[in-house]
């Protein structure tokens, strides 16, 4: 891996020549930080903690064509695939958490043994430039799901805002290409130590909730506690945390018709919501709200750390935040990790 | 990169009513393109994505076998929005077809073993596919005895009525046809699956029991099958479960860590006593 420095009035000049061959997106200041194209480095926002929206939904749109269809078509033309897109893009300054749940995203996406193609080729597209976190929100918790401030788990190049300068780790050979050439003069060590050891002090600041890689081997006990019911009726089941969640990555299929012309879509959808798996017979498996909850984390802390070795959840806190009805998951963690007898 | 999600095209090239409330119908479907054919290989038990663009898709079982030839066929239940619209088209019409998904019956472990096949209501249909594909001249040697137990609410509702008839007349298989209740002229067996299974009583030496129904069906016929010796191990069921992609992405079918849609739908009782009772 090669280190060195990027001066920061280097960045409008990277940003522009990136513009200039491929989508850039970065964070953006207006009532909140979100992640947007962007065209140069005056409209990037750096001392962001954490975007209201994931920059998942670049990867995985939130709604997005599968097929067309022309009914009045010839039989062989009436149904075609949509146009997958692979437009090279830059997710610039993307905070360890998100780069990380790009990783987990790419295990369900490209992981099986039929690959996405819609999310293939733009993720394969897709160069990551993480950022280092000098701060953290009183809802974050990464690391007590394997993350941390300067973890580079999915970034191609990794920046550490030092002061004047960027640290820049390559941490790829597609970060290698992102910088094409650009020199990195070597940092000083003062510099090194200072990222390393701010990085550190972040990391230990943070709260930790212990043990939640012992729900996976503790599932069935887990699955059976008695406090799922009362952890379902704090939840209103409005599946903001869904929707707003980087590793979340259920989905509906549906058709959309005018006019004999429309297409086969996809849109985000949520294991909170009855709908999600009421059979055309009436049965539903997870009627109840609490087993829905359940199976929600369940699939975060057991059942995706059995399929693909890693929790799905990089300890955000988007679902604490946006939970209408102030519901935390670090506290439901922790009454699941610790399974004791008075909880909640 | 195939795209998983795009359907193979069929036309609709037979379409037999099979119950006397026009409930369920079997569509015989016949691939628009020669190649897909020949590539759309697939096993009983195994189910497809069928879907009427416009309209949406619905996961359901194969009810011909691959020994019968190119055409597939599907036995559908007129319950939803997508398969009221596939009740109302006629031969000649488009289907798509995404496929085959799923494990399937595990053929290779029930190679030389005695196949005691149990159905109720429309869950026959895969079952069906693994009843032709074991009596199919070229297989029938690799299966020991074969027993079929079939029962529906009334004779009415029997799918697949001559067929069975035919498979009464072979002597190389035990049928078993039975009614919840009788009307009309039938002359056949009155009684509820489990009360036929007991009666029949395969036996479970060197067997494999291969039930598909409705969950008070299994509720009574498991604990039949445990008293004539079947261990769960030898017992394998197909499970029915809402599904979208097919393909263990989208999430809704799961039961515990088990995805019906890829790692399903056909598991071993021994396998869902692992799971969480979640279906």
């Amino acid at each position: 891996m090669r280190r060195g420095i990027l001066a920061k009035e280097r960045l409008g000049d990277l940003i522009r020549r990136w513009a200039g061959e491929r989508l850039v997106v970065a964070p953006v200041r207006h009532d909140t930080v979100e992640f947007e194209p962007v065209s140069s480095a005056d409209e990037i926002e750096l001392g962001y903690r954490n975007t209201r929206l994931p920059a998942k939904r670049f990867l995985f749109r939130p709604s997005e064509a599968l097929l067309r269809f022309d009914l009045k078509a010839a039989p062989e033309r009436r149904v075609t695939e949509a146009a997958t897109e692979s437009r090279p893009m830059v997710l610039f300054a993307v905070r360890p958490c998100e780069a990380r749940s790009f990783t987990l995203l790419d295990r369900v996406f490209l992981g099986g043994d039929f690959p996405d193609p819609y999310y293939a080729n733009r993720r394969g597209a897709t160069a990551v430039v993480g950022l280092a976190c000098a701060a953290f929100a009183p809802t974050c918790f990464c690391t007590s799901v394997g993350g941390g401030p300067a973890d580079r788990t999915g970034a191609d190049l990794f920046l550490f805002d030092v002061g004047e300068v960027f640290l820049v780790d390559v941490v790829s050979k597609r970060g290698e290409e992102l910088l094409a050439g650009l020199p990195l003069p070597e940092a000083q060590p003062e510099t090194v130590e200072r990222a390393d050891r701010a990085a550190a002090q972040l990391a230990a600041a943070m709260t930790v909730v212990p043990g939640l890689d012992q729900i996976g081997p503790r599932a069935e006990e887990v699955f059976g506690d008695s406090c799922w019911q009362k952890i379902g009726e704090r939840c209103i089941a409005c599946a903001a945390c869904s929707f707003l969640c980087p590793t979340c990555h259920c989905f509906d299929i549906q058709d959309e018709v005018l006019d004999q012309i429309g297409r086969r879509v996809r849109n985000y959808d949520s294991c909170m919501f009855p709908l999600f798996t009421l059979h055309a017979s009436g049965h539903n498996p997870r009627a109840e709200k609490s087993q829905r909850v359940r199976q929600r984390l369940m699939h975060k802390f057991a059942y995706f750390p059995e399929h693909f070795g890693a929790m799905a959840c990089v300890g955000c806190g988007r679902c604490i935040r946006a939970c209408p009805a102030a519901n935390d998951i670090r506290q439901w963690l922790r009454i699941l990790a610790a399974s004791c007898p008075e909880r909640t | 990169m195939t795209n998983p999600y795009l359907p193979l095209q069929t036309r609709i090239e037979t379409i037999r009513i099979e119950t006397d409330d026009r409930s369920l119908k079997t569509f015989v479907l016949r691939f628009f393109n020669g190649e897909d054919a020949g590539r759309f290989r697939y096993r009983p038990g195994q189910f497809a994505e069928i879907s009427l663009a416009g309209k949406g898709e619905v996961p359901i079982g194969m009810a011909s076998s691959p020994t019968e030839g190119e055409a597939l066929a599907f036995t559908i239940n007129r319950a939803g929005i997508v398969t009221t619209a596939i009740h109302n088209l006629r031969v000649g019409d488009l289907l798509g077809v995404r496929g085959p998904l799923g494990n399937g019956f595990p053929i290779e472990r029930l190679e030389g073993h005695n196949l005691v096949i149990i159905g109720g209501g429309f869950a026959f249909t895969t079952l069906r596919s693994l009843a032709v594909y074991a009596m199919a001249p070229e297989n029938r040697g690799r299966f020991g005895r074969l027993t079929v137990i079939y029962g529906a609410r009334r004779p009415g509702l029997l799918l697949y009525k001559e067929e069975l008839e035919e498979w009464r007349k072979r002597g190389d298989v035990e049928v078993a046809i039975t009614v919840d209740a009788a009307e009309g002229e039938w002359a056949g067996r009155v009684g509820f699956v489990p009360a036929v299974t007991q009666e029949v009583a395969p036996a479970s030496d060197n067997a494999v029991a291969l039930v598909c129904g409705p969950p008070i069906m299994l509720k009574y016929t498991l604990p039949v099958l445990a008293d004539l010796g079947f261990s769960p191990e030898q017992i394998l069921l197909s499970l029915e479960m809402r599904m979208k992609c097919g393909i263990g992405i989208c999430g809704r079918c799961n039961i515990g860590p088990k995805y019906v849609c890829k790692d399903g739908p056909v598991f071993s009782l021994a396998e869902l006593k692992d799971l969480p009772q979640e279906y």
